[in-house]
């Protein structure tokens, strides 16, 4: 009972990660980024290539860095210019970013799979109410509590904060404010890539590294976002939550439906709140 | 001396529509400017030719003496120019002490400040933590202004600001206005009502299909020559 | 009032103009005939087997751009309604004892009627999040299918047990590439034809005005759900028919059609040959295979240039094929006009 109550709360700790960066970008450019689960397998395989180096902590910043710079890239070049087109076509040109990355991945790192090692004094199980539980499970929920945390102050404390909020919602206002949108555009994307990279690092202990690892977990971070209501942080949230229990149980309990479950649950959601959990209603 | 705004023959596109026919001022610091016009004339026009929302295709538009290519929306203000835009623009998920910190993103140093805009307007002081879109129209219009001011700007620009509020405001608008004007701001005021015009500008410029089709200064202005121009 | 006028609701056209298109129409259709029933004979082997493959995944790509061009929607999906009316004929074929003919009616009225319930609700929801809701159901289908043991063989698939003729056509030569062909030319045909006049239908131009503006549409005093829930079922039964006649002509049903990637090749397929006419999507498919069948020296790194290739259309001509051959048909009209004035 208990490892599963934890396995759901690390699973739903990565989706937090995944799906504030979607949530993000989203509220920025208000365009649902479909190259995020690739970014997530990109930040594994960099936070692989440089943990030798810088060890795996830096490794883990590695990772942060280096999705933020793709980020950057991504709105500079992509949604910036592409602002006034109709979003299906951004949402395709993110499709193609995945597709591209994915086998970007494939050309550098090949297609046999590789594991990444805890950092070392967190390699051990730990005792949990009398059960023992692999420690490094509990650093990534506390990792993702924390930049759950720290993305919540950076946007509620500080003046950048302030400007990425204002933006994202009217952004044509928030510019003739004079803050420099563009600017903001691009560290908000940046930062949202970024926590995908994070997550990617971060679970890479917890599996195998192949250049389809993403795939799962990205669709359940957009049933995620589309159960929390799209623009919200609060919402995914609590989706996450309840979908990392939901698989962790179903994997025990109803190892056959697993897959059908966030279907399920996200449905039921539709169906009573079509907009999501903290969407508006619409009338 | 530069003018704060200074247009030269622009001609101004939303896509391939040619909407400013060759439009010409000039606004000098201090200045208190009236930009008049019925609805659809293209006044709104002129102020998003200096965001890079409507495009400028021929002429140059200068603000401080800079012409604008491909301005961006935040452009202007970090120029010193800072505008009230039609329909007011409070962003809602913001308090309205969140909106007005917002006005003070292109960082100019001067009079205003939270405390001193505060003290102008005490409603926004009583309610700050509130969202902004909880304001009633004329309130949400003196957290406009308070915005645009928190930037100290050189020049204000106010789009129809009496739009859809009760006299007694509009009487307000008209005494911080005089305000602003004496700190040394310039004003550019576009409005249809013509008893703001009148206290809050010294000139005016009036607006037909795209072009300013006649100016004039305050003194010995005929108002009902001017009904004429603009009665719908 | 203005707005009832505006809303592009249909117009009786100059009955001269509308007759020439019609001969326009005719003068394409025989002309697509006749090289159908030629192609056999003119074009090897190997560009018959693929185009006729090309055909039926081109069903799969018209379903997604029959969507798009009448709600604006990407789907990320579709390969579910493909894959599924041959998963439904198949596994009623095999075990149910039902005569074939009987066990293809009942496997695609069930496919579509499911396709009803899932429009049903994820119609509720702002468009935005529909390519991910599309998206997330493939895959829950597909695990579906993957881990599923027993008759249809999980990962691997199952043969499907056909009789000797179906609808009177010999099962032998209906998985022969050549009569498949055909077959699939002259269906294709007749479909981009149906979906052509529904366009022109009061319901089509009421789902354009819908994509168009809602809010209006609505304001106007129209339904803005059920239309949508309609597009929605008619793009998941083209998906089936392909879906179906891939599983006839293969006699073999696995997972691998299911999976998402065969939904976004889909979506470039009809992306690449533009929505704004029907028959951009199937141009898209025959695009797709037959320079995927000659391009074999990438090797397993196809994603690559796909993905680039989709970027650049997107960026640089968003309507595609459809887009291109528009473009170059009003050069030549405006370059005839000038000749004749
Ligand atoms: N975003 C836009 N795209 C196209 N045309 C526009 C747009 N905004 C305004 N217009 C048109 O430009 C003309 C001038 O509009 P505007 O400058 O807003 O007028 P005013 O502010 O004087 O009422 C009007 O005919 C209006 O319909
Ligand atoms: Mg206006």
């Amino acid at each position: 009972m208990i490892i599963q109550l934890l396995n759901g709360l690390v699973y739903g700790g990565l989706l937090v990660i995944l799906s504030s960066g979607l949530v993000l970008i989203f509220g920025l450019r208000q365009v649902v980024n479909f190259a995020h689960g690739a970014f997530y397998t990109l930040g594994a395989y960099v936070a692989l290539s440089v943990s030798a180096f810088v060890g795996f902590w830096g490794a883990l910043a590695a990772a942060f860095v280096a999705l933020s710079v793709v980020g950057i890239a991504l709105d500079r070049f992509c949604f910036r210019p592409l602002q006034n087109r109709p979003h299906a076509v951004v949402l395709i040109i993110t499709f193609g970013l995945f597709l591209i990355v994915t086998d970007l991945v494939q050309l550098v790192w090949g297609r046999e799979s590789y594991s990444l090692l805890p950092p070392p004094d967190f390699t051990g199980p730990v005792d949990v109410f009398g059960t023992p539980y692999p420690v490094y499970r509990l650093v990534v929920l506390a990792l993702a509590v924390v930049a759950a945390v720290a993305l919540q102050a950076w946007l509620r404390l500080t003046r950048i904060g302030l400007h990425a909020r204002a933006a994202a919602t009217d952004i044509v206002a928030t510019g003739i404010q004079g803050v420099n949108t563009d600017r903001v555009g691009a560290l908000v994307v940046g930062v949202g890539c970024g926590l995908a990279g994070l997550a990617g690092a971060a679970a890479a202990p917890l599996l195998a590294l192949t250049p389809s690892m993403g795939d799962a977990i990205i669709i359940d971070s957009f049933v995620v976002m589309v159960i929390g209501g799209l623009g919200s942080f609060g919402g995914s949230i609590v989706a996450a939550a309840l979908l990392g229990q939901i698989q962790a149980f179903g994997a025990v309990y109803m190892p056959s439906l697993t897959t059908l479950l966030p279907f399920v649950l996200m449905a039921a959601v539709l169906v009573i709140r079509p907009t999501g959990l903290a969407g508006a209603r619409i009338s | 001396m530069t003018a704060c705004i200074r247009f030269d023959d622009v001609h101004a596109y939303y896509g391939g529509a040619h909407i400013l026919h060759g439009v010409s001022f000039a606004i000098e610091p201090g200045e208190r400017v009236a930009l008049i016009g019925r609805n659809g004339v293209g006044k709104t026009t002129v102020v998003n030719s200096l965001l890079g929302i409507a495009r400028i295709g021929s002429g140059v538009a200068r603000i401080a003496g800079r012409a604008l290519k491909n301005p961006r929306t935040f452009t202007a203000a970090q120029l010193g120019i800072a505008i009230v835009p039609q329909g007011r623009m409070i962003v809602p998920n913001l308090t309205i002490e969140e909106n007005l910190i917002l006005g003070a993103a292109p960082g100019r140093k001067g009079y205003w400040t939270l405390e001193t805009i505060l003290a102008l307007f005490p409603i926004l002081k009583e309610r700050a933590r509130s969202p902004g879109t909880a304001l009633s129209g004329g309130q949400q219009q003196m957290l406009a202004l308070g915005r645009a001011l928190m930037g100290n700007p050189t020049c204000l620009v106010l789009d129809e600001p009496s739009e859809g509020l009760a006299p007694v405001i509009v009487d307000d608008v008209a005494d911080i206005a005089a305000k602003v004007a004496a700190q040394g701001t310039a004003i550019l005021l576009i409005e249809q009502n013509l008893s703001l015009v009148r206290r809050a500008a010294d000139r005016f410029g009036v607006m037909a299909k795209g072009r300013i089709v006649s100016e004039g200064s305050m003194a010995g202005l005929d108002i009902a020559a001017l009904h004429a121009h603009i009665a719908i | 009032m203005v707005l009832e006028s505006s809303l592009p609701l249909p117009t009786r056209q100059a009955s001269d103009s509308s007759r020439s298109r019609a001969a326009r129409w005719l003068v394409w259709s025989v002309l697509a005939v006749v090289v159908t029933v030629l192609a056999p004979t003119l074009c090897s082997a190997r560009v018959i087997a693929v185009s006729s493959q090309a055909l039926m995944f081109g069903f799969l790509a018209m379903g997604t751009g029959f969507i798009h061009k009448h709600s604006g929607l990407l789907s990320f999906g579709h390969a579910v309604w493909f894959g599924l009316a041959g998963y439904s004929v198949g596994i009623l074929a095999t075990f149910s004892g039902l005569p074939i003919e009987l066990a293809i009616a009942i496997g695609l009225v069930l496919v579509v009627a499911l396709a009803a319930l899932v429009a049903m609700v994820i119609m509720r929801s702002p468009g935005i999040a529909f390519s991910m809701l599309t998206l997330a159901i493939n895959v829950a289908v597909f695990e579906l299918f993957n881990r599923m043991r027993g008759a249809t063989g999980g990962a691997d698939g199952f043969s499907i047990a056909l009789p000797e003729t179906i609808f009177g056509v010999p099962t032998t030569s209906l998985q022969s590439p050549q009569t498949m062909f055909v077959i699939m030319g002259i269906t294709t045909i007749v479909t981009v034809g149906a979906l052509t006049l529904f366009e022109r239908s009061h319901l089509g131009q009421l789902t354009l005005a819908i994509r168009e503006n809602p809010e209006r549409a609505r304001f106007i005093g129209y339904d803005i759900y059920w239309p949508r829930v309609i597009v929605f079922v008619i793009s998941a039964a083209l998906a089936a028919i392909g879906g179906l006649l891939f599983t006839l002509y293969t006699g073999f049903v696995s997972p691998e059609v299911l999976g998402f990637m065969t939904s976004g090749q889909a979506m470039i397929m009809a992306m690449v040959g533009g929505t704004a006419a029907a028959w951009g999507p199937v141009a898209g498919a025959l695009m797709f295979f037959l320079v995927r069948d000659r391009v074999t020296f990438l090797g397993d790194h196809w994603m690559l240039p796909l993905g680039s290739a989709l970027i650049v259309v997107m960026a640089v001509w968003p309507t595609g094929l459809v887009g291109a051959a528009d473009f170059v048909s009003r050069r030549i009209r405006g370059a005839a006009r000038r000749l004749h004035g």
